[in-house]
């Protein structure tokens, strides 16, 4: 007869294994609109929205599988850590796939004319980092690795900086002001991923540790 | 917790300190958009210093639900209502800090002429945000998938709101000062809009919990 707690942690392992699909999903809309926006691509813009339902997919089936495991079996100590760890992943991962859906709109109303150098610089900076904090987050998950987790504060420092950067040198600028205000959104957004990344890291701090800290100060940026 | 107790009860003390973070989320909305109006310095400081009375309440909920489903292992119906205090919690979480972003966003705009009709409408996205998420916790509370599902047209209303009010911005222009007020006001109507919508997440939950089956009331991606 089989093992009740073998298939258990089979199962936990494969909702583990398809988290780290739906990061994977969540790293290639990331760099696909970050690609949208600075080329203008319209066509890729419209295929990141499009292709967020698969993101979404993999959270309802993660979420339900999570939920039908807790029902089934009674998982005590870091099993339960890591299925309720696994839930709060999923969420988040969730959320940067919506932000990624909400740059990709925004880079629509913007039209064609090109970016100033400026802001391409800008949004592919911010992007680069973000999606390296999503790296980061997603490895220092699979390897229970508290100091990679704790690593992403600083690095979302470097996104929260160059987000302010960004809102000063558009004020300054001129320009038209509705692209303006659209790429102010659009550095938020950014700014939102790179947090969603480091709850990502305070989850698994949680499960290595246990317990439930918030790496920074209650509220994160302006 | 002990375990004497009973899940039932287990349950409805979780309930209740999920209740009492959605209390103390509804006093920083209020005093929040008090500050916002009246331009009030020291009032936003308290928002802000209030955050972390939530915090406190969030983490609480958060273990309460691990130690519920270690020390019960709940099932079915009482499985569903401790995932969907989890969910409410991180949507209640959000919320708390919308409304230190928008407290800092107030502090930033003291120096700066806000137009009246601006403050307007504020008032009226404030009101609506707040009356929403009481709308939420109530439907929650008494398990009406009805009232839950309303609060898709209430927040129809913020958003559209959200929208005029970009549109005007960007209409009044003016010079640097008048657009940096702008900037401002446009990221506080956004996290207004952002509070309607954690309020519709909540909503979600509810008939998640009412019907077993979890659904966006809405298309995807916020």
């Amino acid at each position: 007869m089989r093992d009740p707690r073998a298939d258990f942690h089979a199962e936990l392992d494969q909702v583990e294994a398809l988290l780290q699909d739906e990061a994977q999903l969540c790293r290639h809309a990331l760099t696909s609109v970050i690609g949208a926006l600075t080329t203008r691509s319209v066509d890729v813009a419209r295929e990141v929205i499009a292709r967020d339902d698969e993101i979404d997919s993999l959270h309802v089936l993660i979420e339900s599988t999570v939920e039908s495991v807790l029902a089934r079996q009674a998982p005590l100590a870091v099993d339960l850590r890591l299925a309720l760890t696994m839930i709060h992943i999923n969420l988040h991962l969730e959320r940067i796939g919506d932000q990624c859906v909400n740059i990709a709109k925004l880079s629509l109303l913007i039209g064609e004319e090109p970016l100033s150098r400026e802001l391409q610089w800008d949004f592919a900076a911010m992007g680069d980092q973000c999606e390296v904090m999503l790296e980061t987050a997603m490895r220092a998950f699979g390897a229970r690795d508290l100091a990679g987790a704790e690593s992403l504060v600083a690095m979302d420092q470097v996104v929260n900086r160059a987000n302010h950067g960004l809102g000063r040198r558009i004020l300054q600028s001129g320009g038209d002001p509705e692209d303006g205000l659209r790429a102010i959104v659009i550095g938020r957004c950014l700014e939102r991923i790179g947090d969603n990344a480091v709850d990502i890291g305070e989850r698994c701090a949680y499960l290595i540790t246990g317990q439930l800290r918030e790496f920074t100060d209650a509220s994160r940026a302006t | 917790m002990t375990t004497r107790q009973t899940l039932q009860e287990a349950l409805s003390a979780l309930e209740q300190l999920l209740q009492e973070e959605g209390r103390l989320v509804l006093s920083s909305i209020d005093r929040v958009s008090q500050a916002l109006l009246s331009g009030d310095d020291k009032l936003a400081d308290e928002v802000i210093a209030a955050d972390d009375a939530i915090d406190r309440c969030y983490i609480a909920v958060d273990r309460g639900v691990e130690e519920l489903i270690a020390l019960q292992a709940p099932v079915a119906g009482d499985l569903r209502l401790v995932l969907a205090i989890l969910h409410c919690n991180q949507h209640l979480e959000r919320i708390g800090d919308q409304c230190v972003n928008i407290a800092k966003l107030t502090k930033l705009t003291l120096g700066l002429v806000i137009a009246s009709e601006l403050l307007d409408s504020f008032n009226e996205m404030s009101e609506r945000a707040e009356l929403m998420v009481a709308e939420a916790l109530a439907a929650f509370a008494n398990r009406d998938a009805v009232r839950a599902e309303a609060l898709v047209a209430l927040d129809a209303l913020i958003n559209e709101e959200n929208r005029h009010l970009a549109r005007r911005i960007m209409e009044i222009g003016g010079d640097q000062r008048m657009r940096e007020a702008g900037l401002r006001a446009i990221l506080i109507s956004r996290c207004l809009e952002r509070i309607g919508d954690n309020a519709v997440d909540i909503g979600e939950q509810t008939s998640y919990l009412v019907s077993g089956e979890f659904r966006e009331f809405t298309d995807a991606s916020h």
